[in-house]
């Protein structure tokens, strides 16, 4: 576990504070009555408090942790800490770098299939977001079945899609 | 009698050919994501959500619904054949219901696993059906103070049961305050909408939640190696190793009575989910069980608690989304957002306004538990074949479903944006553990909530007293301001808790 939502903290105390400052610019009361920037701006308020509980309540544990830390070597043998250890450090929001890589190409394969839409229709889009997706998932897949399943994916969302559900889907420069 | 009347009307519907089949494809399909480990049920409805729009509510509902509870019976087949808990209700069940397969005894934990659940699922719609009514009747007499403080509670109760309430909170709020961008219902004025036409009418629900639960979902898939390559070798699955002894019977019956009575108690309470009640009705066994001691060497109560547990679970949680109109869980929220998709407020004007509506459904829960010991008990030989998809087929698919149905909402290209980036901050909040459910939770209520709130102060002039002047008020506001202590109070214990655990 890391005890360490400095970062966090902050994030959620920006969130709060701009949302106050956006809410400002509606009317918080209007005559008797609270008007459109009431709530808002009282959520933005509760958003700024809970970002300061969490720095406190990160500083506090970072504090006690390096206490226990310097001492721990006087700490006696078999009663060792059974739950996840609490460590000390810069709150990562990803556990490596490789993760991260992964994740964006499969984001950027996901936007890619959203630009493709509009300009090779949906269908044809489909079919080589899958095709594409299942390769970068995992390299090793003989081709027969990654065309196969491309192939199958699109005209069976075609089928469910565009003839029985008639969602009118971007038909791109083939019509289809 | 009243009641049994109006559920004979909704026999009527739920029996016509169109009810069995919508009511058979939805219970099919949760059963199936029940097998699946990774996709789970908020996920499934998320994404069949736009695939139900041509229908008649009372169809779509129904489908909906039985995908909800479907998926608490396909759980247990994988907890107890591979010792991989198919969804989170289904956790508890690896303990006793891995070691019976183990032993030879797979058939006889599917089979209780299955009556345990169809018991426990009528029982509680059976308590749920005799509730739901004089209970919506007596929310109808809440004003908007009440309703504000119900609202509250439910949030702080949604919040507070993820593991750092803080956090829960804080997702709460933000939900809250994707609610309100859009156009401002009273005043008629737009609030955070940045000169974009398709914000105003406010962020569609469905990308979003389509977004946080299947694309996140998924996206986070990438990052884990699930290669699964499930094998299950040596278990029969004729029909006549699957119906437990006499002697099982004599040992699960009053496990199954008590996990029903935990399941169902816990489901009317606002943020508590199957897995919380699995695991209630477990520690319950393990406190006054006949065999107690025995609990965790493979015995058959062990898997007939938690299973019985986890269906009840889905009929108390129709009660906050029927009788108040504030869902408890993530399911029952989505389910929410589907109601109101139809234009369907859900809350107790649904038993006046769309009576027949109403009772329908609630009729096709029972064929749908039916069905499900029906049908799944000879299909689990099937479900079995099915775990071999691997993810890498499974992955493309799914996203290609969320990417046409959230285009499908208003046919319109932003909301599919919208389905990416909440895709993205979805598997930002699994990776640092914030929970999404009270988010998705706030963002339905914020529209009502805010209502409330300005109608209560309208009828003050400001008074913030009108919060506690009725009895009903004033105990719910009791309750949120212990709730909301509690939360504040577990921050301080679990500084504590650092503190004493080098010691």
């Amino acid at each position: 576990m890391n005890v360490n939502r400095l970062p966090e903290g902050i994030f959620v105390i920006i969130i709060g504070l701009v949302t106050i400052w956006l809410s400002l610019g509606y009317s918080y009361m209007e005559r008797f009555t609270p008007g459109p920037g009431f709530f808002p701006f009282w959520l933005g308020l509760l958003l700024t408090v809970l970002g300061f509980i969490m720095l406190v309540s990160s500083a506090a544990q970072v504090r006690t942790l390096r206490r226990q830390q310097v001492t721990s070597d006087s700490r006696p043998v078999g009663n060792e800490v059974t739950k996840e250890e609490p460590v000390i450090g810069a709150s990562t929001p990803f556990t490596g770098w490789s993760d991260l890589s992964k994740v964006f190409a499969a984001l950027i394969i996901l936007v890619l299939l959203v630009l493709a839409m509009d300009w090779l229709g949906t269908t044809i889009s489909v079919a080589l977001f899958t095709i594409l997706l299942i390769w970068f998932l995992n390299p090793r897949v003989s081709w027969k079945i990654v065309l196969g399943t491309g192939v199958l994916v699109a005209v069976a969302s075609y089928l469910l899609f565009v003839v029985t559900l008639e969602v009118p889907l971007p038909k791109g420069i083939f019509g289809f | 009698m009243e009641v049994l009347n109006n559920l004979l009307t909704g026999f009527g519907v739920a029996l016509t050919w169109q009810g069995l089949l919508y009511t058979l494809i939805g219970v099919t399909v949760g059963t199936l994501v029940g097998v699946l480990p990774g996709l789970g049920p908020s996920a499934t409805l998320a994404l069949l959500l736009p695939v139900t729009f041509g229908l008649d509510p009372t169809f779509a509902i129904a489908m909906l619904a039985g995908i909800y509870y479907g998926a608490e019976y396909g759980g247990s087949t994988t907890s107890i054949l591979l010792n991989l808990p198919g969804e989170a209700g289904s956790v508890v069940t690896c303990l006793d219901g891995n070691l019976m397969a183990k032993k030879g005894r797979a058939g006889a934990a599917l089979g209780i696993a299955a009556f345990g659940s169809f018991i426990a699922g009528t029982i509680g719609l059976i308590a749920f059906t005799f509730m739901a009514h004089p209970l919506a009747k007596w929310s109808l007499s809440f004003g908007p103070p009440e309703y504000s403080m119900l609202m509250m509670l439910g949030l702080v109760a949604a919040a507070s049961l993820s593991r750092d309430k803080v956090k829960g909170l804080v997702m709460a709020i933000l939900g809250l305050l994707l609610g309100t961008i859009g156009t401002d219902t009273v005043s008629g004025s737009e609030r955070f909408t940045f000169g974009i036409a398709n914000l105003m009418s406010g962020l569609s629900f469905i990308p979003v939640i389509m977004g946080l639960f299947a694309v996140g979902d998924i996206i986070n898939n990438f990052t884990e190696t699930s290669e699964t390559g499930a094998s299950v070798t040596g278990v029969s699955y004729r029909l006549r190793d699957l119906l437990p002894t006499r002697e099982d019977w004599s040992y699960s019956i009053w496990p199954i009575i008590r996990g029903t009575v935990v399941g169902f108690l816990l489901g009317t309470l606002p943020g508590s989910g199957a897995a919380v009640a699995a695991f209630l009705a477990y520690s319950v066994e393990r406190a006054v069980g006949r065999r107690r001691q025995l609990l965790g060497t493979g015995i058959i109560e062990g898997v007939a608690a938690p299973e019985s547990a986890n269906n009840a679970v889905t009929a108390g949680a129709m009660i906050p989304l029927f009788s108040f109109g504030i869902p408890g869980t993530p399911t029952t929220a989505i389910l929410a957002g589907a109601l109101m998709m139809y234009g369907l407020q859900p809350g107790p004007f649904l038993f006046v306004n769309h009576a027949s509506f109403i009772w329908a459904v609630i009729a096709t829960m029972y064929i749908g538990n039916v069905m499900l010991l029906v049908l799944n008990l000879p299909l689990i030989g099937l479900w079995v074949q099915l775990l071999k998809v691997p993810f890498y087929l499974l992955a493309p698919v799914v996203l290609v479903i969320t990417v046409i149905g959230a285009f499908s909402v208003n046919n319109n290209i932003f909301d599919v944006w919208i389905l990416l980036i909440f895709g993205f901050l979805g598997y930002l909040a699994k990776k640092n553990k914030y929970p999404v459910a009270p988010l998705v939770l706030g963002m339905i209520i914020s529209k009502k909530l805010e209502q409330s709130l300005r109608r209560s102060l309208l009828m003050s002039l400001g008074d913030l007293r009108i919060f506690v002047s009725s009895p009903i008020s004033l105990a719910l506001s009791i309750l949120v301001a212990v709730a909301l202590l509690a939360t504040i109070f577990s921050f301080f214990k679990s500084k504590k808790g650092v503190r004493t655990q080098g010691a």
